[in-house]
Order: C-alpha cells, then sequence, then structure tokens
C-alpha cells in the first residue's frame, strides 16, 4: 500500500523537515537511515489514520524524548514502542491498538530457537524448520487475535472461556478429507509447484502423487490431512500385482508418510487413511478411473479383491512397524466396521489380522458406520458424515472434498464454577459462550473467504484452483466445530458426582450435550453454517484450561481438577470421556461413552488404554463385534505404551525405567497422546498427567 | 415400579397418537412424555437409544423392558403390562 500522501497544516515548531541531530534508525529493512521523524508522522497517518496535527505532536515528543534519554542505539521496534506509549498518555488506546509491532521478547526467540520444544503439539519436533513454524504461528496468533477476531472473542479465549484453536495458522482452513480420484483425474497440478504433472500411469507414481499432494494440503490447512477408502482407490492400479509388490507399494506408502519431517515445521504430515475390507454401498457402482486417469470401463465393486489385498499389505507393515521395531505415527489407518463388513467373505479373517495389529502396534482405529451411516474418518476423531447430496457425489468421486474451517472449544467446567450451583445460570452461560463462539467462526469464515476472493494471487491460491469446475475449496461444504473439554469436571462441581457415579450424573451430562446439540442445530439455522459439535482433540486445551482455572477459581478448580495440584501436572478430562483414572470394565466404558456419540456429529472417540498388556486378536476382535452391536460408539482405538532404546535401538512393550535390554536410560517412551501415537517426551505437563492416571485394562477384561 | 416413556416431538405429524394413548393408559400405568426437541427429552432419548419419534418404552425398577417404534395397539401395551 501507498503512504497517504497529505499536505499537513501543522504549527510551525513541527513542520522543520528533518532534525539536526545525527541519529540513525536500525529499520525493519534492515537498513540503518538517518533520523527522520516525519517517518513517524507518515506511518501514523497510512495505519491509524489519526489527524495530522496529532501525529506530528506525537513525533515531535518522541522525537525529544531520544535526545533527552541518550539513546545510542535506536532501532524501529524501540520508536514504535516510544511512539505507542506516547499515544497512550493522550489517551489514544484505540490508535495504539493499531499502532501495534507484533513478535517476540529477545529472551523467548533465544528460548524458542535454542532450547525449548513446542509443547502444544506432540508432532512438532524441535529444529530450526520447527523454531521457524513457532515464530511465525506467534505473530500470526497475535495477529489473527488483534485483527481477524473482535475483541470479546479474543478476550475469551485469553481468559480460557474458549480456546480458539489453531490461531497461528489463521491463515488457513483447519483440516479436509478428500477422496484420491482428483489426484487419479487430474495429475498433480499444486499452484505452488513449478512443473504440473498429468495423472498418473502406475501405482509408484500415483503413491507419489499423493504425497507431494498431501504435503501441499499440509501446507493450506493447519491440521489433519484424510484420504478417504485409500485402498479402494488405489485397487484400479494394483491389478496383477503380486503380494510382495504390494507390500513394497504399501510400505513406501507408510514411510512417506512418517518421514515427512522435511515437510512444514519439520512436522510429518498429521494424516489419515480410511480403509474398508468392502466395497462401500456408496461406491459400489462408481465407475473407476485408472492409469492415465481414464475410465477401466468397471466399477469399484469390480476390484475388491485388489482392495482387500492392498488392505492385508497395509496392516502387514503395521504389524511389523519401522525398522526399530516402533509402532508408525502416520498415517492412522481408520477401519470402518459396516454391517456389509460382517457380510463380506474372509470378514474375519481382516478383523482378526487388524486386531493383532491393534494389540501389537495399535495402529488400527475401529470406525463405525451403522445402518446407513457413511462417513470420511480423520484428524484425532473428526468424521465428516455424507449427507444425501454427499453420497450423490459419490458418482463423481473427485468432488468429494470436505473441510472443516475452525474448531473452538468451550470450557465446560469454569460455566459450573460460575454458575453456583444453579442450572438455569449453567445454561444461561452455556447459551451465551456457544453464541460467542458460532461469533467467532463467522469470523475466521469471513477472513478466509477474503483470502480465497483473491483467487490464484493470493496465499491460498492452490485452494482456488479449478479443476471440476469449483474450486478445490468447498467453502459450502465447510463445517464450524464446536468442542468441549471437561463435562466430567463440569458435573462434578455442579452435582457433587463424576459422570460414571450416578445416572443423575450421568443424565445431568447427556442433558448438557443435548443442550449443546440442539443450540449448535439452532445456530445453524440462524447463520446458515454448519455448527457441528466435536469432541476436540484438546491436546493442549485440557492442560490451558486447567491451568487458568487454577489460576482464576483457585477454590473450585482444586475439588475438580484431574493430576496433581501441587506441581502443576493438572488438566480436566478430555471432551465427554469417562474419568481416565478409574477403574471401569471397558465394555460398560465403551457403552457409557457412546451414549453421548450421536450428539456429537462430528466425531467421537473411546480409548482402551492397553499398557503392557497384550490381548490376543480374537478377544479385540470379539470386543470390536460387541462394541459394533451392543453400542452407538463412534470410534474405538486399544493403545499400548512401548519403550524405545536410543542407545541400542531396540523396542519393548511397555513404559519402562530403562531399556530391557541394554539397561540403558537414554529412552523414549511411546504411546498415544490424545489420537494419534507419539513420544512422551514431547507432551505438555497435563498430558504426563494423564497419562500417570490412565487405567490400563488387563488382557481378560477384553474379549 | 413399571412407567412407559413416550418420545415425540412437535413436528412429527406420527406423535399425536402415541400421546393419545398414553392418556387413555395412564390409569393403569405411570406415563412419562419426553419431548426430543429438548434438551431434557433429548437426553433420556439417548439414554434409551431412541431414534425416531414416536417410540415408547417400557420402564420397571430403571429396566428397560419393551420398546415400541412407532404407535403400537392398545391392546399390545395391556397385554405386555
Amino acid at each position: 500500500m501507498k503512504p497517504r500522501q497529505e499536505k499537513l497544516d501543522l504549527p510551525k515548531e513541527f513542520i522543520s523537515d528533518v532534525t539536526d541531530i545525527a541519529l540513525f534508525v536500525r529499520t525493519s529493512d534492515e537498513e540503518v537511515k538517518k533520523w527522520d521523524k516525519q517517518k513517524i508522522i507518515e506511518s501514523l497517518l497510512r495505519e491509524t489514520k489519526i489527524k495530522p496535527g496529532i501525529a506530528a505532536r506525537v513525533a515531535a515528543e518522541v522525537e525529544r524524548k531520544i535526545i533527552d534519554y541518550k539513546i545510542k542505539v535506536v532501532t524501529a521496534p524501540l520508536v514504535r514502542e516510544l511512539v505507542n506509549a506516547e499515544l497512550l498518555s493522550r489517551g489514544l488506546e484505540k490508535t495504539r491498538k493499531k499502532y501495534t509491532r507484533l513478535g517476540a521478547p529477545l529472551y523467548d526467540v533465544e528460548n524458542i530457537i535454542v532450547s525449548q520444544r513446542n509443547k502444544d503439539n506432540a508432532n512438532v519436533p524441535h529444529g530450526p524448520e520447527a523454531t521457524n513454524l513457532t515464530l511465525a504461528e506467534k505473530i500470526k496468533k497475535e495477529y489473527a487475535l488483534l485483527n481477524v477476531f473482535s475483541q470479546d472473542a479474543a478476550d475469551a479465549h485469553l481468559r480460557g472461556d474458549i480456546h480458539i484453536h489453531d490461531l497461528g495458522m489463521i491463515d488457513r482452513p483447519y483440516c479436509c478429507g478428500q477422496n484420491m480420484d482428483y489426484i487419479k483425474k487430474f495429475g498433480l497440478d499444486c499452484a505452488t509447484l513449478i512443473s504440473q504433472a498429468g495423472p498418473a500411469k502406475h501405482a509408484e507414481v500415483l503413491i507419489a502423487h499423493l504425497m507431494k499432494f498431501s504435503a501441499s494440503l499440509q501446507c493450506n490447512f493447519a491440521g489433519a490431512i484424510g484420504w478417504d477408502a485409500i485402498n479402494l482407490f488405489l485397487a484400479p492400479f494394483l491389478v496383477g500385482r503380486s503380494k510382495k509388490e504390494l507390500k513394497q507399494l504399501a510400505q513406501v506408502l507408510i514411510y512417506e508418510f512418517n518421514q515427512q519431517a522435511v515437510a512444514r515445521g519439520g512436522q510429518a504430515i498429521f494424516s489419515d487413511i480410511n480403509v474398508y475390507w468392502e466395497v462401500p454401498k456408496h461406491f459400489a457402482d462408481t465407475r473407476a478411473i485408472g492409469p492415465g486417469g481414464k475410465y477401466t470401463g468397471k466399477k469399484y465393486k469390480d476390484y475388491e479383491k485388489e482392495a482387500q489385498n492392498f488392505a492385508m499389505a497395509l496392516f502387514e507393515n503395521y504389524l511389523e512397524g519401522d525398522s526399530a521395531g516402533r509402532p508408525f505415527f502416520w498415517p492412522k489407518p481408520n477401519v470402518h466396521m459396516t454391517e456389509k463388513l460382517f457380510q463380506t467373505p474372509d470378514h474375519n479373517k481382516f478383523l482378526n489380522f487388524i486386531s493383532e495389529v491393534a494389540s501389537s502396534k495399535g495402529n488400527t482405529y475401529y470406525v463405525f458406520d451403522r445402518g446407513e451411516t457413511a462417513k470420511i474418518s480423520e484428524c484425532c476423531r473428526l468424521a465428516f458424515k455424507l449427507g444425501k447430496d454427499d453420497l450423490k457425489d459419490a458418482k463423481t468421486p473427485w468432488k468429494m472434498r470436505y473441510s472443516a474451517m475452525q474448531n473452538i472449544t468451550i470450557n465446560l467446567p469454569r460455566i459450573a464454577y460460575r454458575a453456583r450451583g444453579k442450572d438455569e445460570l449453567l445454561f444461561a452461560y452455556l447459551t451465551n459462550l456457544m453464541e460467542l463462539v458460532a461469533k467467532a467462526h463467522r469470523q475466521k469464515r469471513l477472513f478466509i473467504g477474503r483470502l480465497l476472493n483473491m483467487g490464484q494471487k493470493g496465499p491460498l491460491a492452490f485452494l482456488t484452483i479449478k479443476r471440476d469446475g469449483e474450486p478445490y475449496y468447498r467453502l459450502h461444504k465447510a463445517s464450524h466445530l464446536i468442542g468441549m473439554v471437561g463435562l466430567n469436571e463440569m458435573i462434578q462441581y455442579h452435582i457433587g458426582q463424576e459422570l460414571h457415579e450416578s445416572i443423575d450424573a450421568l443424565k445431568f451430562g447427556l442433558k448438557v450435550i443435548a443442550h449443546m446439540n440442539l443450540t449448535a442445530e439452532k445456530l445453524s439455522k440462524t447463520y446458515g453454517l454448519n455448527f457441528n459439535l466435536e469432541q476436540s482433540p484438546a491436546e493442549t486445551t485440557a492442560y490451558r484450561f486447567a491451568k487458568l482455572d487454577r489460576r482464576e477459581y483457585p477454590r473450585q478448580a482444586v475439588k475438580v481438577l484431574k493430576g496433581n495440584v501441587s506441581n502443576d501436572e493438572i488438566y480436566y478430562t478430555n471432551s465427554t470421556l469417562l474419568n481416565l483414572g478409574v477403574s471401569i470394565d471397558p465394555i460398560e466404558r465403551v457403552k457409557t461413552e457412546g451414549i453421548f456419540h450421536p450428539l456429537i456429529n462430528a466425531g467421537s472417540i473411546s480409548h482402551i488404554w492397553l499398557g503392557e498388556s497384550r490381548p490376543p486378536a480374537e478377544g479385540l476382535a470379539n470386543f470390536v463385534k460387541k462394541t459394533f452391536q451392543q453400542t452407538t460408539n463412534d470410534q474405538i482405538a486399544f493403545s499400548p505404551e512401548f519403550t524405545n532404546c536410543n542407545d541400542c535401538n531396540k523396542t519393548a512393550r511397555g513404559l519402562k525405567e530403562k531399556c530391557s535390554f541394554c539397561g540403558s536410560k537414554n529412552i523414549d517412551a511411546i504411546t498415544r497422546v490424545t489420537g494419534y501415537f507419539s513420544r512422551t517426551s514431547m507432551w505438555n505437563k497435563g498430558k504426563i498427567a494423564e497419562l500417570k492416571d490412565r487405567y490400563r485394562n488387563s488382557v481378560d477384561k477384553i474379549n | 415400579m413399571k412407567i412407559i416413556k413416550i418420545f415425540t416431538q412437535p413436528l412429527c405429524p406420527a406423535c399425536p397418537p402415541a400421546k393419545e394413548l398414553g392418556e387413555r393408559l395412564k390409569e393403569s400405568v405411570k406415563i412419562e412424555y419426553f419431548d426430543v426437541s429438548t434438551p431434557d427429552g433429548l437426553a433420556e432419548a439417548r439414554l434409551y437409544n431412541i431414534m425416531s419419534t414416536p417410540t415408547l418404552v417400557l420402564v420397571e425398577d430403571n429396566k428397560e423392558i419393551q420398546t415400541w417404534i412407532g404407535t403400537p395397539r392398545e391392546e399390545e401395551v395391556k397385554k405386555t403390562l
């Protein structure tokens, strides 16, 4: 933007163009320039629309101070700080806000670069790329709170009433789920790539395209990248391939996703692949796209055998783990359990095999699609449920591109503290917060809409590419997620019992989530947007809310906080989960937690912590069948624990004090943090406390 | 004690007959009505995994004895009671 040129009508003493002081300024443009107070006036006029006379007075006063203080090194940030102080002294707070400089204190930057791991996300390593990401996120976070969200929403976030996720990635939507037919049909066409590739002709190339496309998506979304029915859509490329070749291809795919530590921020892509044993009904009669982007003349139902063989090949690799025997962290395999699955030949063989992987390495996620439900699963538990229109799109799968624009989580225990035992107040506060959340969602959407409207010249060019008549990012399909943390502690404070302790507590918990569900529906109608409840992963949020409430509501919070209050290892129970530390029969836990799931449209999960125990595959498979038939649970995962030795590079079952093989204490503990595997050394204090509390189920309980 | 829980919602055209049946049965069994478009009703519906309206659930000592999806015949309910 060009500086505004204005003729200034100023008092004589302010007109002197350049002072005669021999002062130089280290500017933000990496230059040393001679002091010129006119620059202050120009920037104030450009950035804040302040009256010219006031700008001149402020500049003159700042100049006077710089001279009086005998400052030897004048930098642009210092000048701005002095200008801001001067604006404040004149009561010009709004003007100061516009003139704010975003950034970080030297001390913080040193810490981030040299020693501090990013504990907000256990999937971010420590390295130059990662600290670039952290520093950039820091500035974008400040920008978001100042310039994208209104003050009431920003303040609610800062206070800890709500948590606006991924503020450091304000200029991207949250996450996405899509279908490989897009790449198969259109090839690799990313706005940011120098060359463009046509549709792949070989499976190896298709997998390479998938990886590049996923990495490009990672650069345009804050979170998870999900792929639907991956084994089925790869199948037309796998005809005639031997089992050995399939295993190799599956290995390439899995390793590629795990070793993308060269991608954004040195961060492996948070990736999900949806896997089906059967050909799902909605894809059965869809025309299959094969090599070269051409129709093969067959339907996808004709590729069941190849799809099944590739599914087995994927899980053979998951079972082996990496070269040190560690579980693969990515991509998360979400296996869909449907009525049709249980009628498909050899389903028992498959179910037992993926359950062996679940018991041994923990990778398998079981996603339950009962009745006519169909969905794309991803992130820690997010699900894009397919409506009638989406199922029509299943005939042209490349159109199936879904996204969540943003996720905002509500601090439920704090509502209970404020309601002081009064139901009416509790529901009134909850409604008010949900309205504020809807407002913040609309503000984010407006901002992203602005960037998308810039088309190919804008920062989200990749998402505006139109290969099938509409932009890659289908804004009208975007979902706006409303999460919740600490239902258990909210109920515990409000009625004196935890969710698992009485039917009254459970009923009240259901009433809260039912209220949220109905309010989200009402907000959707009011604003014409899709507001959906989701069990937020809350990797950081469950700790952040706990910490803030410990400070702001110490008397109340101390009664319900989980973890160890004395050493700040505290947390709230995530979303609608039952207390993680109590011994509850696992099928009862899955059943009770599952009662909430149909009210949470955008995804839920129950975890069964295994610890060291390693139940037989048949027992797990049986447990999964029972969960499908006897509960309304959306998704389950079994989580074992591992200790990996950094010296002898061997992996043992369970969390150990030292390596079981060589005795070294240079070890890493590995288990599931919220919805994915990671090293516990990268976890925040709240998650460490949760890990200590988790009740590990014994083998005999799972069958 | 036996209770029949009747789950309905205002815009459901098939629901009035279920409510009328409840009125006819109230002399012989305790009847509780739940509107699933309210938080209380929706929460109760989740406890019994109610997926459509109208649905009637016969409960005895907090145990689910019988569920009728749609409005059953009066004689059928009386026979079960």
